[in-house]
């Protein structure tokens, strides 16, 4: 991990959450929770494309990903976030999307429909977890 | 009576259809067909044996030994006139035959002289052709001999239709494989439906609760928007290929003003149908607009009323959905104070959700509103 990296995780103090959903609903609901909560948001991204796209420049200090996005799985994103060692969760509403995602089955995988207020929790877990 | 007898009780083309539905014109040999030439043509003591099968223009052999040959044309067909009359046709010498005297086969190679052929008839009375033998020599069939052959040309007919009904099963369990495919498709569809459509549902709650002040308010508009949700998926589900006409989806938001005297709301465009990733949020967008308008806008007043027009273009990587609202004779429009639901959903929902150009003006004469969204055309279920 770059300074540069460290320097935008601490900005101005709050946790970065990284969110990626393409139910631009859910999306903007969620955003606006995590936001309450007290979190800074990068995204919301509808595709995996434009969020490898920030995690060009950036890296958050834990992330929400739906399993299947508008340009396929979140794959690549989660590759991404395990490599830099940010704890993320996964959430779905398909039970077919853990047999796609197999390869990240020790990750907490949470199932849609699920309140903001557990997300925003789970988040929470995350980032003592990796203290 | 006599005559009615002689009368056959099909004809030609009720003929072809039965033989066809047997599907095994042009089909490779099979030992089962094999085996009964053979055995005819030991049990016959003659060196020629075929199952002939009378197509349109030609015989064809389903099976044959001492001929060497699949098939040939109807002239030379010695079966066709078998198969017209009863039981087994004997010819003891087809040179004194003034039917056959000139066949090719029998003028030529290979010279044939001796012919006896037991008709296949269908279960229906259908002749289809003839099992029968040949000989080079003039000859004649013992009495055991007549009855084998006789008894062959049932075996065969068994082993066709063993054969058809085998082809029907094949082909009604292909049909019900398509069937059963479909419904997992849309058994599977409606699962991530119901789970979207929850989630949607919760996201209205949140969205819902942070623009309203009240509970009364939250109610209202909360029960409103899942009515809308609601109908927008009756007309999806409706459908075989699980699409929604746009004008149907607009009619379910503007039907209560249709019966008023003076018309409220226009609707101007093509036939278009959208797949549910647009129909959903189009559905939702034109409730958002329609309550405002209502509320605040064109249909809070009498005189006031509503044009929706829509159209399609051909843009690079598919065609695009054109959407413009507007509305005239309504209160003078101001730029609202704080952003509620419905801009939420029409300025970052539907550009993140649809891809799409949105633009909202408060013009004072009337809110307009228009949206430039690419069309999803894949199709969701196969067709049968």
């Amino acid at each position: 991990m770059s300074e540069d990296d460290q320097m935008t995780k601490q900005a101005n103090g709050r946790p970065l959450v990284l969110l990626l959903e393409d139910e631009a609903l859910i999306a903007l609901n969620l955003q606006g929770d995590l936001q309450d909560a007290g979190y800074e948001v990068a995204g919301p991204f509808v595709t995996c494309t434009t969020a490898l796209e920030w995690l060009g420049t950036g890296t958050p200090n834990t992330a929400i990903l739906d399993a299947t996005l508008k340009d396929g799985p979140c794959r690549e994103v989660a590759l991404e976030l395990s490599r830099r060692e940010v704890p993320f969760l996964i959430y779905s509403g398909y039970h077919e999307d853990r047999e796609l995602l197999a390869e990240f089955h020790h990750v907490t995988w949470i199932e849609k429909p699920v309140p903001s207020a557990v997300l925003v929790q789970v988040c929470q877990q995350l980032l003592i977890g990796c203290d | 009576m006599l005559n009615d007898k002689l009368l056959p009780a099909w004809t030609e083309s009720d003929r072809l259809a039965a033989l066809r539905s047997y599907r095994v014109l042009d089909t490779p040999a099979e030992p089962a067909f094999d085996g009964l030439v053979q055995l005819a043509a030991r049990a016959c003591r003659a060196p020629i044996a075929l199952i002939s099968l009378i197509d349109e223009r030609r015989q064809w052999f389903k099976a044959e030994v001492g001929l060497g040959v699949r098939e040939t044309p109807l002239d030379r067909s010695i079966c066709l006139s078998a198969m017209l009359r009863p039981g087994v046709t004997i010819v003891p010498d087809l040179t004194q035959d003034p039917c056959f005297a000139r066949n090719p086969l029998v003028t030529g190679e290979p010279y044939l002289r001796f012919y006896a052929g037991a008709v296949l008839r269908t279960p229906d009375g259908i002749p289809l052709g003839a099992l029968c033998v040949l000989d080079r020599v003039p000859r004649d069939l013992s009495e055991d001999q007549t009855f084998t052959l006789e008894t062959l040309a049932q075996q065969v007919m068994s082993h066709l239709e063993l054969r058809r009904a085998i082809a029907e099963r094949d082909e009604a369990l292909e049909v019900s494989h398509r069937i059963e495919q479909r419904q997992a498709l849309l058994v599977r569809e409606l699962h991530h439906r119901v789970k979207n459509t929850l989630a949607t549902v919760q996201a209205l709650v949140g969205a819902t609760g942070r623009s309203t002040g009240s509970f009364d308010e939250f109610y209202r508009s909360f029960s409103n928007r899942i009515t809308s949700l609601a109908k927008t998926h009756n007309l999806l589900t409706e459908d075989y290929w699980q699409i929604a006409p746009l004008r149907e989806i607009a009619l379910n938001e503007l039907k209560p003003f249709a019966e008023s005297r003076q018309p409220r709301f226009i609707l101007l465009g093509p036939s278009v149908e959208l797949a549910a990733d647009l129909a959903v949020p189009v559905g939702m967008a034109l409730h958002e607009l329609t309550t405002n308008a209502v509320r605040y806008g064109a249909l809070s007043v009498p005189a006031g009323y509503v044009e929706v027009r829509w159209n399609m273009n051909d843009a690079e990587g598919g065609r695009k959905l054109h959407l413009e609202w507007r509305e005239f004779g309504g209160p003078s429009v101001n730029e609202p104070q704080h952003q509620g639901f419905g801009s939420t959903l029409l300025q970052r929902v539907l550009p993140m959700q649809c891809n799409a150009e949105v633009e909202v003006q408060y013009a004072r004469e009337g809110l307009r509103f228009r949206m430039d969204a690419p069309l999803v055309e894949q199709r969701l279920v196969p067709a049968y």
